[in-house]
């Protein structure tokens, strides 16, 4: 019996590093790159001519696209 | 009644000057620039797409164009000389690049898509560079080994230093200046957004964005040497930005874009436009080492980004040109 729950938890281990861990990585390269985009937004908008009422009205559109983004549905 | 009269007068007179003596205001000079034709026009007209950042230098104006990642030269009368740098992560290539500064022979790009700031020569040739954990938003060479980089703060994370200082081979030497927290990110970034501009003597002015008038004065060791309160003279425009919750949270811009001269610096007023907002605009203030508004000039068109030598001024129009302006009379 401790040997077959031992297997198990062994088993259980492995496939959660092998299948886990590619996936981890994954995640944060696309945070990464969520991120990434965030920023170039942010400048983009700041070095924009454009008023500060619109600026403002695009740093807060450059935030919910990172939340998106980071929520995995679409990027920046 | 003479008597009384000249009394009068007398008394108003003092009235004046013992105000202007007590307070340190008076009344700003108010000058006209007129556009000079740029040399060579049909031939330069080089196209620039998002220039950001414009530095003066002996070899000519240098504007860093964002959109272009790369930097065009001009020479003072506005002729187009040559241009480097291109899109890319190697060395010599930028990405998103988004402040610009020459100390001696040497260029220093800050590279912030590639978090790095690159040192080139005046050429475009690579030097060295280093990678910063930051976004590098503009960069100030005091010294070959003192390189000043204004960050983008996340404003996630509560209060962040916005001056880093690296040597050329990217040692961290010193940190200055938290930024502002409230909690709400845009409404924090427009408040945190800044101007950095080298004074003489090795020395650099941190010039705020918005509600506040205080000018800090800062040597290359990060040590602040004084603070300059821009004179009450100085308009100051409310305008009322949406923030957090949809409601309505009041910023007082104090610039559009700054440049200095010797000791003088100049400050782009924004302008109300057509629509309530307030954008860039076309009349400069020149600011006294005391804070005192002394002149304000006025140009013949709206400008976003303005480089300043004696009574040459340097403008990129709102359609991205490069327009050149001579101070004349009153």
């Amino acid at each position: 019996m401790k040997r077959a729950i031992a297997g198990t938890l062994a088993v259980m281990f492995f496939l959660s590093v092998f299948l886990c861990f590619p996936q981890s990585s994954a995640a944060r390269a696309r945070a990464d790159i969520c991120v990434d985009d965030w920023e170039a937004c942010r400048t983009r908008a700041l070095e924009s001519d454009e008023g500060f009422i619109r600026t403002t009205l695009w740093l807060t559109v450059c935030d919910l696209a990172v939340g998106k983004c980071l929520l995995g549905f679409t990027r920046v | 009644m003479k008597k009384i009269r000249m009394l009068i007068l007398i008394w108003l007179a003092f009235a004046y000057c013992g105000q202007t003596f007590l307070t340190g205001q008076s009344t700003p000079a108010r000058w006209t620039a007129r556009e000079t034709e740029r040399a060579n026009e049909p031939a330069s007209a080089v196209e620039l797409y998002r220039p950001v950042d414009l530095v003066l230098d002996e070899a000519g104006l240098f504007v860093l164009d964002m959109d272009d990642n790369n930097v065009k030269v001009f020479s003072r009368e506005g002729a187009f000389l040559y241009m480097f740098g291109r899109k890319g992560q190697g060395p010599g290539e930028f990405h998103r690049p988004s402040g610009l500064d020459i100390q001696g022979k040497h260029v220093y790009v800050a590279d912030a898509g590639n978090r790095r700031i690159q040192i080139l020569d005046k050429r475009g040739g690579y030097l060295t560079g280093f990678k910063v954990p930051l976004s590098p938003y503009r960069v100030l060479a005091l010294k070959e080994d003192r390189i000043v980089v204004l960050a983008l703060p996340s404003v996630r994370s509560g209060s962040e230093k916005l001056l880093h200082c690296y040597d050329s081979r990217g040692e961290l030497l010193w940190e200055a200046v938290d930024s502002f927290h409230s909690g709400d990110s845009v409404y924090d970034l427009m408040r945190n957004r800044m101007f950095i501009r080298k004074a003489p003597g090795g020395e650099f002015c941190l010039v705020p964005g918005a509600d506040d008038r205080i000018v800090r004065r800062m040597n290359a060791a990060g040590v602040l040497l004084g603070e300059i309160k821009v004179d009450e003279s100085y308009p100051l425009q409310e305008i009322a930005i949406t923030a957090r919750g949809g409601r309505k949270r009041t910023l007082r811009p104090l610039c559009w874009s700054c440049a200095i001269d010797g000791e003088t610096l100049y400050l782009l007023i924004p302008e109300r436009t057509e629509d309530g907002d307030l954008g860039p605009g076309r009349t400069i203030a020149a600011i006294g080492r005391r804070g005192d508004n002394t002149a304000l000039i006025d140009l013949p068109t709206n400008v976003s980004r303005i480089a300043v030598e004696g009574s040459t001024i340097f403008g990129i129009d709102l359609d991205s040109r490069l327009r050149l302006f001579t101070t004349g009379s009153k």
